[in-house]
């Protein structure tokens, strides 16, 4: 039949001479109507047979954008309270009766402090964190401008610690001056913050960007933070990041995207 | 290239359809095993109302207390190579009550060796729900809770009976004791402050030959030259009020890794007493999850305390240093069980953590570090719906005992 395109001067190349015989049986498929896609996705019809592939790499875990986690003191993997008073436990947090502390409230006081640090393995590498933010949860305050300190903790620390020492096991290692006060040495020389505490108690939202991007790129060692009182007749009470009802109130909100 | 209808909105089901990624904590089941060596090593011994049980692998024995009408006796078996307790009937070694008590029943609560010396010290109590006030004078002076036996030759003979006073409760369900490696203090559980009533906790420090030793203690109304009391040796347990931690006085377990700093089952969690401390004599950790009062126990050799909450399905495992609570507690959830004995580190490849439950017994794996690891294991020890109360250990034969009601 030879039907084709065009006459002899449409077709230079002269393709209907060089037809073979299965091609004079060939009949062209009309082309796909881009009418079909939804009218919704107002791209370049280029990128139309895209479109799945573009949406299955949307759903891949490799973010192109920045996620945002929130730990909570769950996530901690280390803990303690030290206090003068009680100079060799690790589980001082609040004194209750006669000689006695328990666990259920955080009582911050001049000497007594809590360390605590949160286990930043749920932060995937090859990041950057953009921003970082730690809630404490204080429930009440006393004292005349009532405020409390956030130390990064520069000294390792880890079974046994207590107002004395820093570690027990494998031997004893002594704060370089006790409660981990040592400025540069057990502590940062700066605070990472001073939070003034406002009239009515509430959530205390603390920027730590810095110490986290410190502790994720490996800049500094992740020993925590220790939070303390440093003024005399200031007692701030917190949740007990140990306890049912505290340890979701602590929330450590970061902020990474890809480098 | 373009891309056909179908194939495109088959893209999107499928990407759509694949739903939500599920992130579930893995939790610790119990596997049902009615076989397997775990099972082999358990050996049921009926003892009904069984309350306390120990067994000496240099003496090959096991010793049981119960709590029924044949109360007031340990039963004494022996036990063969194979930790099988012979066919004969079990000894009885009565315990010790006065005349004037003598319509009261006695029972034992909790037994313990003394680490190095061939002495049993029995803890017993006296069933006397209300007594008058002449009943009561006479418990506190005249019925003594501490009993001690000497082994030999396979016998238990008694050798010197203690802890008698206002100061120690009655009528409990459970009393514990503890002594330290040294053997130079015994720990007891049932105390009260005689005050207030109180619960607390004390000890006896223990001379060279296990004796309990009696303390200086002032003479009322006496004045020597300088104007200070008169004093005299008395048998007196050195006890702290504990109220806070636990309110009851009853026992919930000791781990002793000295004689000066303890760690005790308490409410929610454990406590640390450290006898010389009188700013921070003691420390109560509430672990999460935790609900009720805890039995605790301690790793035979690493410094790690395990707990159970008494009725309920979670166990936990905490570190301590020196006797010191430290680092976080962590804890492990088993599906369908209730806790109802102390637990009971049990050697083997892996270690295990036994704990008794309602007709089974669970076992919980531990890594090398203490740790739990891998599912729990339910052994069936069927004891007509009640729960198994005691669990025994013999390290020499790694054989486990638990003490059932009756054993089909």
């Amino acid at each position: 039949m030879g039907e084709g395109p065009g006459e002899g001067a449409k077709d230079p190349m002269n393709t209907n001479a060089m037809r073979s015989r299965d091609d004079q049986k060939y009949t062209p498929r009309p082309a796909p109507r881009e009418t079909a896609f939804p009218s919704l996705f107002f791209l370049p019809s280029s990128l139309f047979p895209l479109l799945p592939s573009l949406l299955i790499l949307l759903c891949l875990p490799v973010s192109v954008a920045a996620r945002t986690i929130v730990l909570d003191a769950r996530d901690c993997d280390r803990m303690a309270a030290i206090a003068e008073s009680a100079p060799r436990q690790s589980w001082a947090m609040q004194p209750h009766g006669h000689a006695s502390f328990n666990t259920i409230e955080m009582s911050l006081v001049p000497g007594r402090s809590l360390l605590i640090r949160f286990a930043l393995e749920k932060v995937p590498p090859g990041h950057r964190i953009a921003h970082a933010v730690l809630t404490v949860p204080v429930i009440r305050q006393q004292g005349p401008e009532p405020r409390f300190y956030m130390w990064r903790v520069l000294a390792d620390w880890g079974a046994g610690v207590c107002y004395r020492y820093r570690s027990t096991r494998p031997q004893k290692i002594e704060w370089t001056r006790p409660g981990a006060a040592g400025h540069s040495s057990d502590r940062s020389t700066r605070p990472t913050d001073i939070v003034r505490l406002p009239k009515k108690p509430g959530p205390m939202r603390i920027n730590v960007t810095e110490d986290l991007d410190l502790w994720y790129t490996g800049a500094a060692p992740n020993n925590g933070w220790l939070i303390s009182v440093e003024d005399p007749k200031v007692r701030v009470q917190l949740h007990s990041p140990l306890s049912n009802e505290g340890r979701a109130e602590w929330k450590l909100r970061i902020t990474y995207e890809p480098q | 290239m373009k891309c056909s209808i179908r194939t495109f909105w088959s893209c999107v089901l499928l990407i759509f359809a694949s739903g939500p990624l599920h992130l579930s904590l893995p939790e610790v089941r119990a596997e049902d095993r009615s076989a397997g060596s775990a099972a082999s090593n358990l050996i049921p011994v009926v003892a009904p109302s069984a309350t306390c049980a120990l067994v000496s692998d240099e003496h090959h024995l096991l010793i049981v207390g119960r709590r029924d009408a044949q109360s007031g006796r340990l039963f004494v078996y022996r036990l063969d190579p194979d930790g099988e307790p012979g066919a004969d009937e079990p000894a009885q070694v009565d315990l010790p009550r006065p005349d004037p008590l003598k319509s009261f029943r006695n029972y034992p609560l909790d037994l313990v060796f003394h680490p190095s010396l061939p002495l049993l010290y029995v803890w017993q109590d006296l069933d006397c729900p209300r007594p008058d006030e002449n009943q009561q004078k006479t418990i506190d002076s005249e019925f003594d809770h501490l009993q001690i036996f000497t082994i030999k030759d396979g016998a238990l003979k008694p050798a010197a009976t203690f802890g008698r006073g206002r100061e120690f409760v009655h009528g409990r369900e459970l009393g514990r004791m503890a002594i330290d490696p040294a053997g130079t203090r015994i720990f007891l559980s049932n105390l009260r402050i005689v005050d207030n009533g109180a619960a607390a906790i004390g000890y006896y420090d223990l001379d060279e030959k296990g004796v309990p030793r009696p303390v200086l203690l002032p003479i009322e109304g006496t004045r020597d030259a300088y104007g200070l009391p008169r004093t005299e040796f008395k048998m007196r347990a050195t006890s702290i009020r504990v109220q806070e931690a636990r309110r009851w006085p009853m026992g919930w377990g000791f781990v002793v890794p000295s004689a000066q700093v303890i760690i005790f089952g308490a409410w929610y969690g454990p406590a640390v007493w450290d006898t010389a401390s009188r700013r921070a004599a003691i420390g109560h950790v509430r672990v999460p999850e935790v609900h009720q009062v805890c039995f605790i126990t301690g790793h035979p050799v690493l410094p790690v305390v395990y707990g159970v909450s008494y009725g309920g399905d979670v166990a936990f495992r905490m570190e301590h240093a020196d006797g010191y609570l430290t680092m976080m507690p962590r804890t492990v959830r088993v599906e369908g069980a209730k806790f109802h004995s102390p637990p009971l580190v049990i050697k083997g490849n892996p270690h295990r953590l036994a704990v008794g439950g309602i007709d089974s017994v669970v076992l919980l794996p531990l890594d090398e570090q203490g740790q739990f690891s891998g599912p729990a294991e339910t052994i069936a020890a069927a004891n007509e719906g009640n729960p198994v109360r005691v669990l025994a250990w013999s390290s020499r034969t790694t054989r486990l005992y638990a003490f059932l009601n009756k054993h089909k």
